[in-house]
Parts: structure tokens; C-alpha cells; sequence
């Protein structure tokens, strides 16, 4: 009897060390790709959004989004020249970057801007840095650094600011119960 | 039992394809099961002449970096975006599907009409089917 | 495990990743695991900054053990024992 009872036990914490295995925490994983003002600002106000609903937010931004974390004032120390060409020709930081549709020559994106600060939306600087009071997580894929020429002395202080590749990201991403690719 | 990922992969643009294969080869890193459906825009991409060329893909973002893209890529021995997909189908369990009226608008009905690392050429159903029961689920 | 210790170890396998940007490291590293058996020292060459997080993250999750990472100049070598 009592030897029945021991087995039912170990098959239940079997099963259960099987569930946790399979479980998804409540975390929002998100690439960040797109280095427009738009998808860049509905990123960010999911990503606040969802620290709000006390998810865990891991944010893993890649090619052209990353140009969004350039911090205007710093300075880049040493580059090679076609990194520093490559990186002259992007945008430096929130304030730079442009529209995807409807840019019009920077006629959208003035008008959005404004439409903004009447209507007391959060620009991409408040809504950074509200994300990292919030304890967003922001990782950086070090691969795209390297191809868009841009370097680590020239990034915004961020608290929880990370370097990594794309095998961080998936481990992240697999334990996550929501996944985005913007 | 290994992981699943469902990749939606809907852009048919260089700089999304190469993103798309640099997550798709750590899914392979992982062995992840990982089942790609190639949505409008990237069965232009898999058709077997744009597939071979790829100057014939433009850029989601930024169109007039395009040239600095490639050189960068090129510099960093990044893969072009096709060898990532070749290369993640060796190691791991990787099935590309075709969404086979995305083809079709593009003028490519049969799987000849296709690059040879396309696998079969589905309905849409498939794909939600996929979705739903998947650990990773991404729409590119 | 101590950086002395670390450079001690004579690896049974050393994979040199360093002309390879991510996710270069991180296959290179899968494919060689294969070739070793269980409780062999893999050593992973690599000067991609993001790979320092990437294998180890790795190999925690495929229960391999991840015994340190040493720093040289330009460079860095991870240490792995295959489970």
C-alpha cells in the first residue's frame, strides 16, 4: 500500500517538474527591428504597457532600431572609416529618426510630433526612460553593432542595458508567453 | 520533446530575410522543430530567380544604405540571407512552406517555380494550426 | 572556477569561431559538441562580444556545463564540459 502510494508521488512530481518545463512565465519578448519613430513608439508603449500588467519585458533590439539608442551628445571614440561612413549616414538617436509612411519630407513627422505633445502622448525619450524605471530589459544584438559601424561609447544610459546575440534572445523568447517582431 | 517555433515570414526584404536567418540558425543552435510559412512578400524571395540574386530584393528600411548594407555583410562574413536558411535545414528540423496564392500572384504555381529549399506549397490553415501550438511564434 | 584554472585546462576539442560574427560562434559551438563525448572540455575561440552571453546562456539550457571564460587580447576563450 504504502509503496503504491510512493510511486503515485513520483510520477506526480515527475509530471510536474514536466509542466514547469513546458510553462511559460509571464514575459513579453519582443525584436526590436525597425528604426522608424512609429513602430518604434508602438514598441515602446506595449513594452510599458505590458510591464504595467507586471509582465517581465525583454526587449532585444537589432539592425536599424538600435540607431534609436544612440546618445546624441557622446561621441564615438575610435572607428574604422567605412563603420564611421555607415554610421554618419544613420540616425543619431530619438530626436533623428523619421516616419515609415507619410514622412512627407518631414511634414508627417513635425505634425505627428506635435499632434503628440497636444494630445500629451509620451515621446520616445519619456517612454525610454519610463521603460527603464520600469526595469525593461534592453539587450542589443552585438552582430548588428558591428554591421551598422556603431559603437558601445555612443549608446544612452540605460540601466538594464545589454549586449548579447541572438541565442539570448531565443532562450528569452521560448520562455515567454508573448513574442513580437516589429 | 524539442521546441517549436512558427516563423510567419511575410517580408520579402534583404534586411528582414537576413534577420529572419540569423533567428532561424540559433533555432537551430537549439534544435528547435521549425516551421517557416512563407507569406506575400517573401515568396517573391523564394522564387527560384529572385532566390539566386539577391540585388533583385530591396530593403525594408532605409533603401539607400542598401549598397553599405551588402558591403558591411560581406566585410563581417555574415551569410547572404539564402545560406542561413540552407545552413539551419542541416542541422536542425526546418520545413519551409509556401503559401501557395502568395506564389501564385507572383507567377509561381509549381514547386519547380521555387528555390529547391522550399518543402511544400500550403493553404493558410496550416499556418494557424502551426501557430497555435508552438513555443515561438514570430511574424517577420 | 578560478581564471588560473581556467587557463590550465588542456580542452579535448578547441573550436576557433573568431572570423565569424553571430550566430557563427554559437553553430560552430553546437557542431563540435557533437564530435566530443560526455565529460570532454570543449574550448570556444571568439572575438564577437555578444557570443560571452550567447554559449553560455546555451549550453545551461542543453545542461552542458559552462566552466568559465578567459580573456586575451582581441579575443576570448569559453569553456564547456559536454553533459
Amino acid at each position: 500500500m504504502e509503496l503504491v502510494a510512493e510511486e503515485k508521488i513520483l510520477e506526480l512530481e515527475r509530471r510536474i517538474k514536466q509542466l514547469e518545463a513546458t510553462k511559460k512565465k509571464d514575459q513579453l519578448s519582443m525584436v526590436v527591428f525597425s528604426g522608424e519613430l512609429d513602430k518604434l513608439l508602438a514598441a515602446m508603449i506595449i513594452a510599458t504597457g505590458a510591464t504595467a500588467m507586471d509582465m517581465e519585458v525583454k526587449l532585444f533590439f537589432t539592425f536599424w532600431a538600435i540607431s534609436a539608442l544612440r546618445d546624441k551628445e557622446k561621441r564615438a571614440k575610435k572607428k574604422e572609416l567605412t563603420s564611421k561612413m555607415f554610421g554618419a549616414m544613420l540616425p543619431k538617436g530619438t530626436s533623428d529618426v523619421k516616419l515609415s509612411k507619410m514622412n512627407m519630407a518631414g511634414a508627417g513627422l513635425s505634425m505627428l510630433k506635435s499632434l503628440m505633445k497636444k494630445k500629451n502622448v509620451a515621446s520616445l525619450d519619456d517612454l525610454l526612460k519610463t521603460a527603464g524605471e520600469l526595469g525593461v530589459e534592453i539587450n542589443i544584438c552585438e552582430m548588428s553593432m558591428d554591421l551598422m559601424g556603431l559603437s558601445k561609447d555612443e549608446m544612452i544610459d540605460y540601466p538594464d542595458l545589454n549586449y548579447c546575440g541572438v541565442g539570448t534572445y531565443l532562450a528569452d523568447a521560448e520562455e515567454s508567453a508573448i513574442q513580437l517582431f516589429i | 520533446m524539442p521546441k517549436r517555433m512558427t516563423m510567419a515570414l511575410f517580408s520579402g526584404s534583404i534586411d528582414k530575410l537576413t534577420a529572419a536567418g540569423v533567428v532561424l540558425t540559433g533555432a537551430a543552435a537549439d534544435d528547435m522543430d521549425v516551421d517557416i510559412y512563407v507569406l506575400l512578400q517573401g515568396a517573391r524571395a523564394f522564387r527560384k530567380d529572385v532566390a539566386a540574386d539577391a540585388t533583385k530584393l530591396e530593403m525594408a528600411e532605409n533603401p539607400q544604405l542598401k549598397q553599405e548594407f551588402l558591403d558591411s555583410l560581406k566585410k563581417l562574413n555574415v551569410n547572404p540571407w539564402l545560406e542561413f536558411f540552407r545552413e539551419a535545414k542541416e542541422l536542425t528540423n526546418v520545413k519551409i512552406h509556401v503559401c501557395g496564392l502568395a506564389g501564385k500572384i507572383w507567377g509561381a504555381e509549381k514547386m519547380e517555380d521555387f528555390n529547391e529549399l522550399v518543402d511544400d506549397i500550403v493553404g493558410i490553415s496550416e499556418y494557424i494550426t502551426a501557430a497555435q501550438e508552438s513555443d515561438v511564434h514570430l511574424f517577420i | 572556477m578560478s581564471q588560473e584554472e581556467l587557463v590550465a585546462i588542456q580542452a579535448d576539442k578547441v573550436v576557433d569561431a573568431r572570423g565569424t560574427a553571430c550566430p557563427g560562434p554559437l553553430l560552430a559551438a553546437k557542431k563540435a559538441i557533437a564530435e566530443i563525448t560526455s565529460g570532454q572540455v570543449m574550448e570556444v575561440l571568439s572575438a564577437d562580444e555578444g557570443t560571452k552571453k550567447d554559449i553560455p546562456k546555451w549550453a545551461t539550457k542543453k545542461n552542458h556545463e559552462y566552466m568559465g571564460t578567459v580573456e586575451e587580447s582581441g579575443f576570448f576563450k569559453i569553456y564547456l564540459r559536454k553533459a
